[in-house]
C-alpha cells in the first residue's frame, strides 16, 4: 500500500493526502459496482421471467407469440452504466480541483508554473483523475461482458 | 541580463502596463517603486511569463520559457508555497526541480530564522510565512529573484534582520528585483530605482547618480510623482472650512 500512495503522492498536487483519494475513488467504483450488477441482473431476470408461463420458469412461452420477447442486450443493460457517468463527472471535478487546489489558502499556482519541468502541473492534475477513467472504463467493458455473457447463456436459445 | 521589450498588458479596456522596455543587467539590486495598482505586480507576472501580454521578456537573448525559468526566482506577498507541507517537503520538492539549488544557504536562513522545518506551512505566523518565501526565492539557486512586496506583515526589525542577511548572502552575479513601498528602508542597499506610475516607466535611476545630484530616493520619486508638498495642508484646510460653513 505504501508504493502505491508513494506513486500517488508524485501524480498528485503536493499536501493533498492520497488516502482521501484512493478511499473516495474505490467506495464510489464500490457502490457503483453493486448499484450496476443489482440494476442489470434484477431487470435481467424480470425480462427472463416473462419468457416463462409459470412462477417456477418450467413452461417456455413461444417465441412465435408477437406479445411475448426478450429485450435486446442493451436495452436491459442501459439504465446499469448511471453509476458510470457520476463517476466520470467526480473524477472530470477532481481534474478541476487540482488545478485550483494551487490558488486555495496560497498561490502555489505560480511555483508550479515556473517549475522546469513543463508538464509537472498537468501531470500533477491530470494523472489520477485519468487513471481513474481508464479504471472506469476497465470495470466498465469487464462488467458488460460478464453481462453479455449471462445474457447469452441464460436466456432462452429460442429468444436470442 | 533581462531584457524587457515594449511590454504590455491590458485587462478589458484598462491598460496595466504601457509599453514599457527595460534592462535588468545581472548583479544588480533593483527596487521597483510606484502606487498601488501602478502595474508592479503585474510587471512581475507578466515577466515570468504567468500573465498573457504583449511585447518581449528576454534571457540573455531568448525568450523567458520553461527552458531558462529556474534561473528567475519569485517571493511573492500572496505566497507560492504549499500551506500544507512543511518547509524540508519543500526543500525536497526544489532540490528535485531545481538543479542549482543551494542548501547550504537554506539551511542556513532557516536556522538563522529559526523556523521550523518539519511543522506545516499553515502553522506558521504570517512574518514567518513570509520569511519562508523569500529563503525558497534566494535558495532556489536562480540568477534573477523578483520578490513582489515579501515584507508585508513583518515588523521592522524582522525587515532589518532580512536586507542585513540579504546583503551578505548575495553573490556577485545575483539579481534583486524587489517591489516595495518601504522606501526609506530599502534605499541604503538598492543599486537603482525604477519607477512605475500607472503602467508606465517613469523612472529609472541607478542610485549613484541621485547621490551625485544630491537627492534622497523619497525627493526623486515625490519629484517624479509631482508630489505636491501642500496636498495635506489644502485638504485639511478645506475640510476646516466645510466645517465652518457647516458650523454657520
Amino acid at each position: 500500500m505504501q508504493k502505491l500512495y508513494s506513486w500517488m503522492e508524485a501524480r498528485m498536487p503536493l499536501g493533498l493526502s492520497p488516502s482521501t483519494e484512493l478511499s473516495a475513488f474505490v467506495a464510489a467504483s464500490i457502490v457503483n459496482l453493486l448499484y450496476s450488477m443489482v440494476s442489470f441482473f434484477w431487470y435481467f431476470d424480470y425480462c427472463l421471467g416473462g419468457l416463462y408461463a409459470d412462477a417456477k420458469r418450467t413452461i417456455l412461452l413461444s417465441p412465435s407469440d408477437p406479445y411475448v420477447s426478450m429485450l435486446p442486450f442493451w436495452a436491459i443493460a442501459r439504465d446499469s452504466y448511471r453509476g458510470f457517468f457520476v463517476i466520470v463527472f467526480m473524477l472530470i471535478w477532481a481534474a478541476w480541483y487540482h488545478y485550483h487546489y494551487h490558488s486555495q489558502k496560497s498561490k502555489s499556482i505560480y511555483l508550479m508554473k515556473r517549475l522546469p519541468a513543463k508538464n509537472e502541473l498537468k501531470k500533477r492534475c491530470l494523472t489520477l483523475p485519468v487513471t481513474g477513467l481508464l479504471i472506469t472504463a476497465a470495470i466498465a467493458i469487464t462488467l458488460t461482458a460478464i453481462y453479455y455473457i449471462c445474457y447469452i447463456t441464460i436466456t432462452p436459445e429460442a429468444f436470442l | 541580463m533581462i531584457e524587457i521589450r515594449n511590454l504590455s498588458k491590458t485587462y478589458g479596456s484598462k491598460k496595466a502596463l504601457d509599453n514599457i522596455s527595460l534592462e535588468i543587467p545581472q548583479g544588480q539590486i533593483i527596487g521597483l517603486f510606484g502606487e498601488n495598482g501602478a502595474g508592479k505586480t503585474t510587471f512581475m507576472k507578466s515577466v515570468l511569463g504567468f500573465l498573457k501580454h504583449d511585447g518581449l521578456a528576454l534571457l540573455d537573448g531568448e525568450p523567458i520559457s520553461h527552458k531558462n525559468i529556474a534561473r528567475l526566482s519569485f517571493a511573492t506577498c500572496e505566497h507560492s508555497f504549499f500551506p500544507n507541507l512543511s518547509a524540508e517537503a519543500h526543500k525536497d520538492f526544489y532540490q528535485m526541480h531545481f538543479p542549482n539549488f543551494r542548501t547550504k544557504r537554506y539551511e542556513g536562513l532557516m536556522e538563522f530564522f529559526q523556523l521550523p522545518k518539519k511543522k506545516a506551512l499553515k502553522s506558521f505566523s504570517v512574518g514567518q510565512q513570509n520569511q519562508f518565501e523569500v529563503i525558497m526565492a534566494l535558495s532556489q539557486g536562480a540568477d534573477y529573484i523578483l520578490m513582489d512586496e515579501p515584507f508585508s506583515g513583518n515588523d521592522v526589525f524582522n525587515r532589518e534582520d532580512f536586507y542585513k542577511v540579504l546583503l551578505g548572502i548575495l553573490e556577485p552575479n545575483e539579481t534583486i528585483l524587489l517591489s516595495t513601498h518601504l522606501l526609506e528602508e530599502v534605499e541604503k542597499f538598492i543599486d537603482r530605482a525604477v519607477l512605475i506610475h500607472q503602467g508606465q516607466l517613469v523612472g529609472d535611476k541607478l542610485m549613484e547618480e541621485l547621490e551625485d545630484e544630491g537627492k534622497n530616493l523619497m525627493t526623486f520619486v515625490k519629484e517624479i510623482y509631482h508630489y505636491r508638498q501642500d496636498r495635506v495642508s489644502r485638504a485639511l484646510s478645506g475640510m476646516t472650512d466645510m466645517d465652518d460653513a457647516m458650523e454657520d
